[in-house]
């Protein structure tokens, strides 16, 4: 008997109806029976978690010898009324191809009404739909077609739909398809490349149109063309027509097995499902959240509307329905298992909203719970003791780095004087000041009013004295676009601080026996010739320096400068101090001759200073060589600058920018290749600390110099053209230098400027601590000696001053040590006290600010 | 029934493709925002939701047939994810690998030739996906970003062939016969990014730079473990020259300076200590390898220093450093390994160090120190308790008791080296079976240490020397004839090298009360003894007992049992 029985399940206000199609049994030979359609009524009795029947009704189909199915039932409205009625469509299978059609509505007064019937050659099979209306969807050999009450006959579509997924009724434009158009792309179109904004060259694209009209209404902006082969589903969950555009949103399923949604045109969300082969979608209204059931062939899943996670699956299931079955005001989903052996549908299901409602006519097999929401629950349990462990952490790890900081210091001074003690140092090199004293000594003094040495400076030049021979090796000037460059090639001997040379033009005025100066920009430049500055994955392995150090416990001093500087012997240093003056005003003149002087400043005492002036030979200058472009360097086409006067013109005129580069994280040992590969540089062979950049027209010529301190710090200096070349170069080199890398213009001057300034204002602190002393009622004692004595050292010290102001301190506390030690019963006059404490409290403001700004070069600890 | 939805306003006419892309950029921007945050509940918040992000574009992506022009978003999607992922968990896992094969697969997808070269595994498909990429162009600078991720998983997996090859597939170099990964990795050069490509966490070229680092420092710690040290050599100074992060430039410059104190280049070594010392926040391995190169130059005042210097340094708790959203290179790095160069042991290992250091060089007193700071920390329950079955590395309690029983001696602190000793014993007492006929079956059980019974007996021993220290023979005679007692009935077989030098001091002392029959009977056990071959000659004594030798000269010992020979 069942074999003869087709049954579907349906719901409707919250009861499940049960439909049962008994037909007439064609293997008797008996009476043909006449097939009756049976209805139940089911309704959930929560006493006995059961259902119960409520009422029945049947229907008799007058149809004799035809073979009857049920094709589908749903609920769909009916246009007369707008409200929502059960229907059930049957199939009769007449003779000779002919198939007849019935879609019944169920009233609730269990009475079924024949609400279109309807006799098709063909058999409906493909694309079939039955939506509000009820309007009745299906395709046939790639045409699609439709009936409703309202038309009274089949009408073909004419669109060439290759799929309709939707049929409904929008606001105020009436019934709509949706569904996926072929597109013929014109040759041109199809032909071209295929466009960014739509990636590939689809050849279907859903669109909405007219039921009646077939008026296309929107191709774009429902699903993306991307996904028209992979969609299988769509729920429409709103639609609107503002200002004349459609705005859709909807829910699909595709053959990859995700559920998306879509707005406007545009996906939002997207899951995946777990299961494969999803079929269908129902929204579930249970209460706060809402959930999408997806029906798969035997199986379903909800995921939650909001975060599109999943939230509950089962498997082995033959039907989902949803509605709100036990009456609670809201819907919950009622699963009916499948192979159940009792032969009523309603023997074993679950109801479950995924909250708290659930019934079950025995367990399911269910993984909601244990796989998704307890992680949920656990993971909000323990946010909060997290949070509170992170912050304790926290405080801790702060306390610790400090902590860590300290030690480390302590480790890394230890460790030092350590090696201190081991290692044999050599004689201390000769260090500035006595560089200078030497210098001073063989060299004759040119003092006194400027005029008048300048004079004695003229007699002395034609031979080119002695002195400046051992000072100066060469003398030669170049032109670059409107300027001059003069430079000036000292002895490698020489070491110069910065701020304390300038280079001279003097030109001599035609008619008469002085001179005119010539107004000048210096500029010293040090360049090593030494090769081995390159990398620094080999610390301080620079030359024999540091093979030379010996492992000996009874040794005292270190030798700073090979030692920590680790720094290129200076004998491979060229230094060059260069001139730079606009070239137009000696054009003028047709011939320039002009002297170039040196001259260095050097501090006596802490006040006064004295000048001393080297003549660097005479220029000659006419404008025939100007105009013949003899010492003319154009702004270099070749790649390299191999002349050495050339590139000591180009680092003279080209803008100077001074760069510190730390790096938290990681090493700078690969800067040089960065230089080289990034910035398309290529190294000067004779000086290969500096890169020429070969790069794009605009950076073309700009000079790299680098210099690495320590693996994590260095100084870049950078000669551009202009700022706006400095900008590209910086932007450029920031995309290829490591994370956490900081960049710092050193604006405020050179490192070795700062402290010798330093060490200049310490002096001066020093020498009013002294006068402070002295002036305490004749008192000799050896506080100003000691001043004097460190005064002497300081030259010395400098190289060790410069590490930082820390250093200062203790000098500071030995003289107030000595102050207090002389006694504070000793007189001196309050004013006098008073100025010189105000001198003093200056200078040590100045001397602060200044190892304030010093400290600012220390690489990071 | 269906509850309105509520349309946006705003209407986006962005396509797909731009959309997406918009949206990857928007999570790396997210990710690299979170990363800055610094240590802070919102930074992990905020880098799981990009993480999430990344995860459900990535789902979209592949939602959809596989499609030329999407797929470098989609790989790059796919790399953007694996980093930041694997930075987060501070490691690989096999389902990077199967992100890897995913987006391989869908290149083929493009291709039409999935299937088949599935069974040949990850290295099929990269070879069939680079052949097939011949013929895609565009998508070779997403390949070489996915190959960049694929090397660092294999690379911490040691999966070294597969890596080789696949560099050399991409190197395009046609069956080269070179093994050489390093030079590999050097000639791998991935395409540049242009500039309006989607944004990465990490580019390859990066990546590059990360493994070149890495892998030159695996090799060069393979090398110096294995021995071969120039070669060793050549892979660290590659490895330093690299772009390498601070803490992994300390190991690096510590493990040169092992490799060249093992060179005989001393010198150089301790400028590379010094240079790991000044760069980073980890100071324990340089420290340690300056100590075994002041002991190997025999310094011993800068050994100790440095040594204390460690035990002071380890007595912090290093402060992490916040990790990065990218691949970098410690996560490809080796695990710790305590046979490592790098390895510096625990505090109070380090401490042992210094404390032995100290009474093997004879700074007794420093040694007295450093063993009884020792024993207040293992004791303190600082460290795991007093453990019977003898540590594989380094001494175990009975032993440091021992030691510091010796030290305390020589220090002339015999009352603290009895207090000392009878502690040991009272810990010990319980290992000890009461009956010594039950030493046997227990030593065949192997249930207990064989080296109980030997601390005992040394035990007996020092104690023996803390009553002579005092003054009172008799009460030595009592311990060094329960040592002996102890030795005589325990190592019939083992010859322990201890008792010789108890029945010596045994000998010594009942010499000097004048029992004289006692004195020549143990000297004939003695003698009886010292025919028997002398297997163990080589075996080098324990601390303890070195320390006991050293109570003795050997002239005396020699002119001592003369007297019993010619007697």
């Amino acid at each position: 008997m069942s074999s003869n029985e087709q049954e579907r399940v349906l719901c409707y206000n919250g009861e499940v109806l049960v439909f049962q199609l008994s037909k007439g049994n064609f293997a008797d030979k008996g009476p043909a029976e006449i097939p009756i359609l049976h209805v139940r009524r089911m309704v959930f009795d929560r006493e006995t978690s059961a259902f119960v029947q409520k009422s029945t009704g049947s229907f008799s189909i007058k149809e004799e010898n035809s073979d009857l199915k049920i094709l589908c039932c749903n609920c769909v409205s009916d246009f007369r009324t707008g409200m929502n009625l059960p229907y059930i469509m049957i199939q009769c299978n007449e003779k000779n191809n002919v198939f007849k059609y019935f879609l019944l509505f169920l009233h609730s007064t269990n009475k079924f009404e024949k609400r279109l019937s309807f006799r098709l050659s063909h058999e409906l099979k493909d694309g079939l739909g039955v939506f509000n209306g009820p309007l009745i969807i299906w395709k046939h050999v790639k045409t699609f077609f439709y009936l409703s009450p309202q038309t009274s006959e089949v009408i073909t579509v004419s669109i060439n739909f290759s799929s309709i997924e939707w049929a409904g009724e929008i606001e105020n434009l009436g019934m709509v398809l949706l569904g996926q158009k072929k597109c013929y792309l014109s040759e041109e179109e199809s032909t071209s490349e295929p466009s960014k904004s739509d990636y590939a060259v689809w050849n279907t694209r859903f669109c909405v149109c007219f039921l009646e009209s077939e008026e296309v209404i929107s191709d774009t902006y429902i699903i993306p063309p991307a996904y028209s082969s992979v969609i299988t589903c769509v729920h429409v969950c709103a639609t609107e027509f503002v200002n004349n555009k459609l705005r859709m949103s909807l829910i699909a399923l595709t053959r990859r097995n995700q559920l998306i949604s879509f707005q406007n045109g545009t996906p939002k969300s997207v899951c995946q499902l777990p299961f494969e082969d999803p079929c269908a979608i129902q929204l579930m209204d249970s209460g706060e959240d809402r959930l999408l059931i997806v029906s798969f062939r035997s199986s379903a899943c909800g995921v939650w509307e909001k975060n599109f996670q999943v939230a509950a699956k089962w498997e082995q299931i033959s039907s989902v329905l949803i509605d709100d079955f036990i009456g609670t005001g809201t819907e919950q989903v009622l699963l009916l298992l499948k192979d159940s052996l009792n032969s009523d549908c309603l023997s074993s299901f679950k109801i479950t909203d995924l909250d708290n409602i659930n019934y079950s006519s025995q367990t399911l097999d269910c993984n909601k719970g244990d796989v998704f929401e307890d992680k949920e629950d656990n993971r909000y349990l323990v946010i909060p003791a997290l949070e509170r462990r992170v912050k304790i952490s926290y405080l801790f790890i702060n306390k610790e780095v400090q902590k860590h900081l300290l030690l480390k210091e302590k480790v890394i001074l230890k460790s030092y004087k350590a090696l201190m003690n081991l290692l044999q140092g050599k004689e201390c090199s000769t260090s500035i000041a006595e560089e200078v004293k030497l210098i001073m000594e063989c060299l004759v003094t040119l003092c006194g009013e400027e005029e008048n040495h300048v004079h004695t400076c003229d007699k002395n030049l034609p031979g080119n004295s002695q002195d400046s021979k051992q000072l100066v090796e060469k003398t030669w000037y170049r032109v670059i676009d409107d300027s001059l460059v003069v430079g000036v090639k000292t002895t490698s001997s020489l070491k110069l601080p910065l701020n304390q040379v300038t280079l001279s033009l003097l030109m001599d005025e035609p008619h008469s026996s002085s001179f005119r100066l010539i107004k000048c920009q210096n500029r010293v430049i040090k360049l090593s010739r030494d090769s081995f500055s390159a990398p620094f994955s080999v610390p301080y392995e620079k030359g024999p320096e540091a093979k030379r150090i010996k492992l000996t416990v009874d040794i005292q001093e270190e030798d700073e400068e090979s030692f920590v500087c680790g720094q290129s012997s200076e004998k491979e240093c060229v230094q060059i101090v260069t001139a730079v003056t606009s070239l137009s005003p000696l054009l003028a003149l047709s011939q320039v001759s002009c002297i170039v002087l040196l001259q260095i400043r050097e501090r006596e005492n802490g006040n006064s200073s004295e000048h001393r002036f080297f003549p660097c030979g005479r220029l000659f200058l006419s404008l025939e060589d100007f105009s013949s472009g003899k010492y003319l360097v154009t702004f270099p086409k070749k790649p390299i600058v191999e002349q050495m006067e050339d590139l000591f013109a180009l680092l003279a005129t080209l803008q100077k920018t001074c760069f510190q580069i730390t790096s938290a994280r990681y090493a700078l040992t690969s800067m040089k290749t960065w230089l080289l590969e990034h910035m398309e540089c290529e190294v000067i062979k004779k000086f290969p600390e500096i890169c020429f950049c070969k790069g794009s027209e605009n950076l073309y010529g700009t000079l790299f110099h680098w210099q690495q301190r320590t693996p994590f710090e260095g100084i870049l200096i950078i000669y551009s053209r202009n700022q706006s070349v400095l900008f590209q170069c910086l932007r450029n080199l920031t995309r290829v230098l490591p994370i956490n890398c900081s960049l710092k213009n050193l604006k405020s001057g050179s490192e070795d400027f700062l402290s010798d300034h330093l060490a200049l204002t310490l002096e001066k602190e020093l020498v009013i601590l002294g006068s402070l002393a002295s002036a305490l009622v004749k008192v000799e004692n050896n506080l100003v000696q000691s001043c004097e004595a460190s005064k002497e050292n300081s030259s010395g010290v400098l190289t060790v001053l410069s590490d930082s102001k820390e250093n200062i301190q203790p000098y500071r506390e030995e003289l107030q040590r000595e102050k207090q030690t002389l006694g504070m019963d000793l007189k001196v006059s309050g004013a006098l006290y008073r100025e010189l404490t105000l001198q003093l409290a200056e200078v040590q403001l100045k001397s602060d600010l200044t190892a304030q700004t010093l400290s600012d070069y220390m690489p990071p600890l | 029934m269906s509850r309105q939805t509520p349309l946006g306003s705003s209407v986006p006419q962005a396509s797909c493709l731009d959309l997406w892309r918009e949206k990857n950029d928007q999570l790396v921007r997210q990710a690299k925002v979170a990363q800055d945050l610094g240590l802070s509940p919102r930074r992990q918040q905020l880098a799981q939701d990009a993480l999430e992000g990344l995860r459900g574009l990535l789902q979209s992506l592949q939602g959809l047939p596989a499609a030329v022009l999407v797929l470098p978003l989609e790989l790059t999607v796919i790399c953007n994810f694996i980093t930041l992922r694997a930075s987060l968990a501070q490691g690989f896992t096999e389902d990077q690998a199967q992100d890897i094969q995913r987006g391989l697969e869908r290149v083929l997808e493009t291709q039409k030739q999935v299937g088949p070269r599935l069974e040949c595994g990850l290295r099929g498909l990269w070879n069939s996906v680079l052949h097939a990429s011949s013929l895609l162009p565009e998508l070779l600078p997403a390949l070489h970003h996915l190959a960049g991720l694929q090397a660092a998983l294999w690379l911490s997996t040691d999966h070294l062939g597969d890596l080789t090859l696949l560099l050399q597939t991409l190197n395009g170099s046609q069956n080269g016969s070179s093994e050489d990964l390093l030079l590999h990795l050097k000639t791998w050069s991935p395409p540049a990014k242009e500039s309006d490509d989607p944004l990465t966490l990490q580019d390859a070229q990066g990546l590059r730079d990360i493994l070149l680092t890495a892998f030159a420092y695996r090799q060069g710690l393979q090398e110096l473990i294995v021995g071969n040290l120039p070669r060793a050599l050549i892979s660290l100074h590659e490895a330093a020259s690299g772009l390498c992060p601070r803490p992994v430039l300390v190991q690096v410059y510590t493990m040169l300076g092992t490799c060249l104190r093992k060179m005989g280049n001393p010198q150089r070594a301790l400028l590379y200590l010094i240079a790991a010392l000044k760069g980073g926040l980890i100071c324990g391995p340089p420290l340690l390898e300056a100590s075994r190169l002041y002991q190997q130059l025999g310094n011993t005042a800068a050994e100790l220093e440095s040594l204390e210097l460690l035990v002071e340094a380890l007595s912090v708790t290093p402060s992490s450093e916040v990790p990065h959203f990218l691949i970098e290179v410690e996560l490809l790095l080796p695990q710790p390994d305590p046979a490592s160069p790098l390895h510096c042991g625990t505090l109070s290992q380090v401490k042992h160090l210094l404390a032995s250091r100290c009474l093997q060089t004879g700074r007794t007193e420093d040694a007295v120190e450093h063993y009884l700071d020792l024993l207040a920390l293992l004791l303190d329950g600082w460290e795991p308790k007093f453990s019977p079955p003898p540590c594989p590395r380094g001494p175990c309690m009975p032993e440091i008791f021992l030691e510091a029983a010796a030290a305390l001696i020589q220090a002339g602190q015999a009352q603290d080296a009895l207090t000392i000793c009878e502690e040991l014993l009272s810990r010990t007492s319980s290992l000890l079976p009461k009956m010594p006929w039950l030493w046997k079956d227990a030593r065949k059980g192997t249930k207990e240490s064989p080296h109980c019974p030997p601390w005992v007996s040394a035990t007996y021993l020092l104690q023996g020397q803390a009553w002579m220290q005092l003054g009172d023979p008799k009460q030595a005679i009592s311990e060094f004839s329960r040592c002996l007692e102890l030795l005589f009935r325990y190592i019939p077989k083992d010859k322990e090298q201890g008792n010789g030098d108890a029945s010596f001091h045994l000998l010594q002392t009942l010499r000097r009360l004048d029992r004289r029959d006692e004195a020549t009977a143990l000297w004939r056990r003695l003698e009886a003894q010292t025919k028997l071959p002398q297997e163990n000659a080589t075996w080098s004594l324990p601390l303890y007992l070195e320390t006991c030798l050293s109570w003795i000269r050997p002239p005396d010992r020699e002119t001592l049992l003369e007297d019993f020979r010619t007697s």
